[in-house]
């Protein structure tokens, strides 16, 4: 049913967004303000950051709560003096001042006020930027247009201030269901109901350390509330403006740096990275050098001075504290405007500067790692120019300087790494000075020269890789394994690209990508790459900036090649559903022979592993670690489904391969009598397909049977943990073996010869199939003659020698 | 036929006894999305006004036939029924020369017309003051005015109030609801003797019959609200209980006459029977 509406007869006008008139000039005493200074109390939604010297959570550091609440009661204050008729949703910062943002807009709207202002901070560590928020009625509609104007007058006035760092000049003024789509519902709890003119202002970022420092500052907070009202006046163009100006700015120390008088880290930009000194006294004095008003920065490590409501004219800005020399600067003051004057004060450093300590400092037997650093420490912060023209090395090295400590230490490092097994000598001339240009004798006291001999190890070796160069990698999940002579740096990342034929780089997954894995202080990198195209050639390059743990760099970057090959698909013989006998589906079949195994290091493993496997849904998994670098034989007894080989039969396997080099054995057993036959070395990761023909079988015991699986141990420091997977075993039998056949017997014209690496057989006729025998009888592929009796077959897996062709009764012999 | 549709998310506690009971919450199924519901003494019709919380309309509540009868900003706010029902007085908000101002309208349900009572001024009273009701209470800011039997009283029924808000006589008259924003939702006598918090927090207070109340609590990160829940409790501090899910975020409420009507955040309206 289509429901009726009915309009109201009285034709009223549609106000909604569009009722507010155009503003005249007006009195600040006309106007009613709601102040909402954001959060309230000292819980976890009051915003504490940690800031030095005071713990988490400590009441006495920042919360955002606290500094909201002053620039709302200074706002309140500023107001009320102006006539203007202000409210606050709170005057304190208890629990109980934590209101809800319904009741707050509520309060608001019952009192008819005319303007709505949310007082807040944000987050954000390594930016800082005024954001102002406004009421939206969905995303990118604004409810109100005048919020949109005063939201802008406000970014602009506060976005004024110099006495932050700003990291964003654009402005940014935003509606509310904007800034929060698509993380909550509802926009801002306080603008949500509201009827009146309102905004939310994000003042700055107070997680910004500087900022957060700042914030704790009383005349801070007050300069705020200041651009707050200013704002209100130039948003409602008020008759009265400010008839009064105010000073401000900051008092820090013009050399050293912030990590001088407190702890670093955190992110800071410009004047921020200097040390903003403490217990400053400021003086502001006029033309007649009268003391105006005083200053004394506080103890919070911000350097903040504000001269409030200071009347139009020029004045001079005195600052004198403990252990820097006085300064003083002219400033004139502007009525309704701030006056900026920051006071950079120059440190004392009278006494002489001498070197507390250096490095590398090592008997003359010594030798250091070719990637130390030069550390030299001072007693006093040094001046960087006259450091860098007084330092030298010999034999020369090109490097690069770091100072640190506020410029009391100086590391030097050299671009790639000092030469193997020489002997350096640093001299540090009198001409370094330190940066205070009133003492008498800033230079250096005594020259420095020391020297240090290197090791002969001077750069990280590649000494092992899989794929080799130009080799083939199974395309699924596929993985990489550079290994090297020292343990790698972390940053195993940046130096790395691998390609595909097109060029484009293919993204390496972090998450299963695995580093330093292997024994004995050698390192390694197993890269995970995406799924690979078969066929696909790829190409990785490595770059001379791959480091050690020593900072050791690889130096001599490389390049290597591979193929994405499917493993399924090279099998010599393709196996039949006969020939596999056991696919490790439903169990393991591997179980470990501890006692019987050698050189072991703890207890050998299998299991049935459905996270490796190859077909289906699971593989049979073994894992072992060697006791030492040699001598080690691992055995783990067969016991799955049997079957029967015979002398000159292939036992087929996939191997998901370790790259550990080790050997890999089969054992088959007819009765007490066991034959070992190595399958092949383990010189590959990932899956791939190896074949052995079992030709030191005994007819006379035959049939045998798959009885032991072994690992002999290859000599290696390096790789003494492994793991390998098995999937569908399988027996190619050597049916038709060479005894049976008569090369160049029969009749027929059947004719076989070789083009290439494609072997031709023509008149083979269509009434059997031809089959390829290797020169021990082994069949190797089977095909079937087109309808013309002819057959070809590309032959480039095949190893050159001498095969034998057979066709029913008819025999031909080739050599390829 | 009624437009409802009842949430099978919704899952209510009926309380036994002399206790309140309360139906599902029933969804209203109305032509736009809405906020701060009002309901008749009667509780036969409903004043919403937009998600946008501007203008305001009508439902009747047993044809479900919507009026809308004012598109001007604020005229939802804090509306009044006339005692016989017969008129809806509520105010509408404008600026003069960027200075907020109000007026009051009465819209007669005979006619289907508006009037304005009251032309805009900056000390306009509130809406329930203009509807000839003898017996009321306003929250106005620093204290209640009660008005009795058509006798007036200022009273601040805590002597450290802050403010008040969402003050409201019981329906018989003898009880006085109110908020102080710091410290909860409180009922007193009628002349504001003997306050008794009921609730440490609690938005949007307001009589369900004589002896229950119910309120909304909210939780906010400073910025958002995070959850939002329409509660009820009997005057006498018992029975408290909380009748919307946990999932679902409430905006505003009212009720009247054993019947509750709330809106949620994203605009839903819904009805609650209470027995």
């Amino acid at each position: 049913m289509k429901l009726k509406y009915t309009i109201g007869a009285l034709a009223l006008t549609a106000l909604s967004a569009t009722c507010f008139q155009p503003i005249q000039a007006k009195k600040m005493s006309d106007l009613k303000i709601y102040i909402n200074p954001g959060h309230g109390g000292y819980t976890s939604n009051d915003r504490p950051i940690r800031i030095h010297p005071f713990e988490q959570n400590d009441t006495l550091g920042y919360w955002e709560s606290k500094s909201n609440l002053y620039k709302g009661l200074h706002m309140y204050h500023i107001l009320d003096s102006l006539g203007a008729t202000p409210y606050l949703s709170r005057i304190k910062n208890t629990e109980a001042d934590d209101r809800s943002l319904s009741g707050i807009s509520a309060e608001a709207n019952k009192l008819g006020v005319d303007l709505f202002f949310s007082i807040h901070s944000n987050a954000g560590e390594n930016v800082n930027y005024p954001i102002m928020l406004y009421r939206e009625n969905k995303i990118g509609t604004p409810r109100y247009p005048e919020n949109v104007t005063l939201s802008k007058i406000l970014w602009k006035n506060l976005h004024s201030s110099q006495l932050t760092h700003w990291t964003r000049d654009k402005e940014y003024v935003e509606g509310d269901l904007t800034f929060y789509q698509n993380m909550w519902e509802g926009g801002l709890g306080v603008l949500r109901s509201l009827y009146v003119v309102g905004l939310l202002s994000e003042g700055s970022m107070h997680e910004h350390r500087p900022e957060a420092h700042r914030l704790m500052n009383d005349d801070y907070c007050w300069l705020e509330a200041w651009h707050f009202v200013k704002s209100i006046m130039e948003f409602y163009n008020t008759e009265d403006t400010f008839v009064t100006g105010n000073v401000a700015g900051i008092v820090h120390d013009d050399h050293n740096l912030r990590e001088f008088v407190m702890p670093a880290g955190f992110s800071k930009f410009g004047r921020d990275l200097l040390a903003p000194i403490n217990g400053a006294h400021v003086e502001l004095v006029d033309a007649s050098n009268r003391v105006i008003q005083t200053r004394t920065t506080d103890d919070m490590y911000n350097g903040v001075y504000v001269f409030r409501n200071v009347s139009p004219g020029t004045y001079t800005v005195r600052t004198s504290a403990n252990g820097y020399y006085d300064i003083s600067h002219e400033v004139t003051v502007t009525a309704n405007e701030v006056t900026y004057q920051d006071m950079p004060m120059t440190y004392r450093r009278e006494s002489p500067l001498t070197v507390t300590g250096y490095s590398p400092n090592v008997g003359a037997d010594d030798a250091v790692s070719c990637a130390s650093p030069i550390e030299i420490t001072f007693n006093h912060d040094i001046d960087v120019a006259s450091f860098e023209k007084s330092f030298s090395i010999t034999p020369a090295v090109e490097g690069y300087f770091t100072y640190s400590d506020s410029y009391h230490k100086v590391s030097f490092k050299p671009t790639v790494a000092f030469e193997g097994g020489i002997t350096y000598t640093v001299n540090l001339s009198t001409d370094l000075k330190t940066t205070d240009p009133y003492y008498s004798a800033p230079n250096l006291s005594e020259p420095l020269e020391f020297s240090f001999m290197t090791r002969s190890r001077s750069r990280l070796s590649k000494i092992d890789q899989f794929p080799a160069n130009d080799g083939q990698v199974y395309y699924v999940a596929p993985q990489i394994e550079f290994r090297f002579d020292y343990r790698l740096d972390a940053n195993i990342y940046d130096p790395v690209t691998i390609t595909d034929e097109s060029g484009n780089k293919l993204t390496i997954s972090k998450r299963t990508t695995k580093s330093n894995t292997l024994s004995n202080n050698y390192g390694n990198v197993i890269y995970t790459l995406p799924n690979l195209e078969k066929g696909k050639k790829y190409t990785v390059s490595v770059s001379g900036e791959l480091r050690d743990r020593e900072n050791l760099p690889l130096i001599d970057g490389f390049t290597t090649t591979f193929t994405a090959i499917d493993a399924t698909d090279v099998a010599y013989v393709e196996p039949d559903s006969t020939s596999v006998f056991d696919t490790f589906e439903d169990a393991a079949d591997i179980s470990p022979l501890q006692d019987e195994s050698v050189g072991i290091n703890g207890m050998l493993n299998s299991m049935r592993s459905t996270s490796v496997k190859l077909f289906d849904k699971a593989s049979g998994r073994i894992t072992y670690k060697f006791a030492d670098t040699h001598g080690g034989q691992a055995l783990w007894a067969y016991n799955g489904p049997s079957a029967q080989f015979y002398p000159g039969d292939h036992l087929g396997m996939y191997i998901n391969g370790d790259f550990m080099n080790h050997e890999l054995w089969v054992g088959l057993a007819a009765g007490t009598n066991i034959k070992y036959t190595k399958v092949c070395d383990i010189d590959f990761l990932g899956w791939q397909y190896r074949e052995v023909e079992l030709n030191n079988l005994e007819a006379d015991f035959a049939p045998f049977t798959l009885s032991q699986i072994k690992i002999v141990q290859k000599e290696s420091p390096i790789t003494q943990n492994g793991q390998l997977a098995f999937d569908n075993l399988t027996v190619i039998k050597a049916t038709n073996a060479i005894e049976d056949i008569t090369a160049d017997s029969g009749t027929s014209s059947m004719q076989a010869y070789v083009s290439g690496s494609t072997i031709y057989v023509l008149g083979a006729g269509t009434s059997y199939p031809v089959n390829i025998y290797s020169a021990t009888g082994s069949l190797i592929t089977s095909v079937k003659a087109s309808a013309d009796g002819n057959v070809t077959i590309q032959a480039g897996h095949l190893t050159h020698g001498v095969y034998i062709i057979s066709c029913g009764p008819n025999t031909v012999r080739l050599i390829y | 036929m009624k437009r409802y549709t009842i949430l099978g998310a919704i899952v209510i506690t009926f309380m036994t006894g002399n206790a309140t009971d309360f139906s599902p919450a029933v969804k209203l199924n109305l032509p736009t999305a809405g906020a701060h519901p009002i309901l008749s003494p009667d509780a036969s019709k409903m004043l919403y006004t937009t998600d946008n919380h501007c203008g305001l309309s009508m439902v009747d509540l047993n044809t479900m036939h919507t009026t809308v009868i004012d598109e001007s900003m604020a005229a939802g706010n804090n509306p009044a029924f006339s005692p016989d029902a017969n008129s809806i007085v509520y105010r509408t908000a404008s600026t003069n020369d960027g200075l907020l101002v109000h007026d009051i309208r009465v819209y007669d349900l005979n006619e289907g017309k508006s009037k304005v009572k009251a032309q805009y001024s900056r000390s306009t009273a509130e809406p329930i003051e203009y509807t000839g009701s003898t017996n009321y209470a306003i929250d106005r800011y620093h204290d209640i005015l009660v008005c009795h039997d058509g006798v007036s009283k200022k009273i601040s029924p805590l002597p450290d109030a802050h403010s008040y808000l969402w003050a409201s006589l019981s329906p018989d008259g003898k009880h006085l609801l109110f908020t102080e924003p710091f410290k909860g939702v409180y009922v007193a006598n009628a002349d504001g003797s003997n306050p008794v918090l009921l609730a440490p927090k609690g938005d949007y207070a307001s009589w369900v019959n004589d002896n229950t109340i119910v309120y909304v609590l909210s939780h906010d990160d400073g910025y958002i609200i995070l959850d939002s829940s329409l509660m009820a409790i009997n005057i006498d501090g018992t029975e408290a209980r909380q009748l919307t899910p946990n999932d679902m975020i409430v905006g505003e409420a009212s009720a009247a006459n054993n019947h509750i009507v709330f809106s949620t955040i994203s605009g839903d309206l819904y009805l609650i029977n209470a027995k």
